[in-house]
């Protein structure tokens, strides 16, 4: 029954969304890339998306779609899970190694479908990102860190697509200097973390 | 932190968002949950951004949605990626990567949280503003949630600690499908001995009003998704 109730719920609300946007696409004309939508010709390339999720607690949007395991085995989990599900899950120890986790393992998939220029530069992204924004977990204290320092790098063992690229992101990350005998075109993605950091001092 | 994990999804996701007709991507982050201003917890922000730059680098549109507290901390972020990943404006920001920052949910309504539209598809529907948001997600083709907060079967998002964010977080879950009750297995029992009105039964009960009853935030008085046009950022300055 619950269900039932929700998906009218949502069902009414996507509805209402599809009017007001095919209204607004009417009177802006623009999104015609993405109009060969059949199935729901009201709006061009709409719903249903294709939703996925990075979380490393519980209570992040999507992690509903574990929401059993979540209460089973997270700390005040029935208070604290998101209601909101999903398409795929990737929970990490930090949500960071789980979002460069994807990117790494884009890069397998970009090698059989393009060439490999781009995965090259997706796994050295993901690498070098990963040093640095375990760095700054670290020296920031942030709360999912402090609750499990090291859960990364069992979540890395666990998604053996994204193994071998992640794992050795984590072998740097917790070696150190690895990352500065990194050349310097591989430390693309030290920024961000750097950046998050500076802004947040 | 290992009974979370589904094996299989990561390559699920990659899948899915790395073929060649997703051509547009939503990355959703966030988490209001520090005390301090701004309030923007770092992780996921850096992964957010380095995951959309690998899309961009893909040739896929990446659009960034968060709340407005976080603005300052994801938008230095991604600029400094532009700069340190050699990404030049032109090509990038404005171009295939777009910052949407939506009001928090306390600077949508002019009482602040006290007054909230009680109908959800009427609030949504008779409010002009939802349709930047609308437009701003029509073309996309995947969404991903990177450490993103979201209300919990209370209508409130929470911080691990059980602290409500309601407050800071805009309701950017509305894209998200909702969940399955995870009380409704747990009440499972013999036929005959189910008991209406025990309290389990009225715990679960009040939770799916809640729920059901579009309680985006804060139980059934809390209703309605808005967009204040100017909220909406686009980073082609």
């Amino acid at each position: 029954m619950y269900e039932a109730r929700a998906n009218e719920q949502r069902d009414m609300g996507l509805s209402a969304l599809k009017a007001g946007a095919a209204v607004d696409d009417t009177e802006h004309g623009d999104d015609t890339e993405h109009g060969d939508d059949t199935e729901h010709g009201d709006i061009p390339g709409a719903w249903p998306w294709f939703c996925a999720c990075v979380g490393d607690g519980g209570n992040e949007l999507g992690m509903g779609a574990v929401a059993a395991q979540v209460i089973d085995h997270v700390s005040g989990g029935e208070n604290i899970v998101s209601a909101y599900t999903c398409d795929g899950v990737v929970a990490a120890g930090v949500s960071e190694w789980g979002a460069m986790g994807i990117a790494a393992a884009l890069a397998e998939f970009w090698v059989d479908e393009q060439s490999s220029t781009y995965s090259e530069t997706a796994v050295q992204v993901a690498i070098s990102a990963d040093v640095k924004s375990a760095e700054v977990a670290v020296s920031t204290g942030v709360e999912s860190m402090e609750a499990t320092p090291l859960a990364g790098v069992e979540s890395m063992e666990a998604t053996p697509l994204a193994g071998v690229e992640s794992m050795e992101s984590m072998e740097a990350a917790e070696s150190g200097p690895a990352y500065h005998r990194l050349p310097e075109e591989l430390r693309l993605a030290a920024f961000p973390a750097s950046a998050a950091s500076a802004a947040l001092r | 932190m290992k009974h979370l994990i589904r094996p299989n999804d990561i390559a699920l996701v990659a899948s899915e968002i790395g073929r060649s007709t997703s051509r547009s991507i939503g990355i959703l982050t966030g988490f209001p949950c520090i005390q301090d201003d701004p309030p923007t917890e770092n992780d996921g922000v850096p992964g957010s951004v380095l995951l959309g730059i690998a899309l961009a680098k893909m040739g896929k549109r990446v659009q960034f949605f968060t709340d407005a507290c976080n603005e300052h901390v994801i938008s230095q972020t991604l600029k400094e990626g532009q700069r340190l990943a050699h990404l030049s404006a032109e090509t990038f920001i404005g171009d295939r990567m777009q910052l949407h920052c939506v009001d928090s949910l306390h600077d949508w309504f002019d009482d602040g949280l006290d007054e909230v539209p009680k109908d959800l598809s009427a609030a949504i529907l008779a409010n002009p503003r939802m349709h930047s948001l609308v437009r701003a997600c029509s073309s996309l083709d995947c969404l991903v949630a990177v450490e993103r907060a979201s209300p919990t079967f209370d209508g409130h998002p929470k911080t691990m600690k059980g602290r409500s964010m309601t407050g800071l977080v805009s309701p950017l879950h509305w894209m998200f499908p909702m969940a399955a009750d995870p009380l409704v297995g747990r009440r499972a029992r013999p036929a005959g001995e189910a008991k209406p009105g025990s309290p389990t039964n009225e715990k679960h009960d009040a939770i799916s009003t809640s729920v059901s009853a579009g309680s985006s935030f804060g139980g059934s008085k809390r209703e309605g998704i808005h967009l204040s046009d100017a909220s909406v950022l686009a980073l082609d300055e």
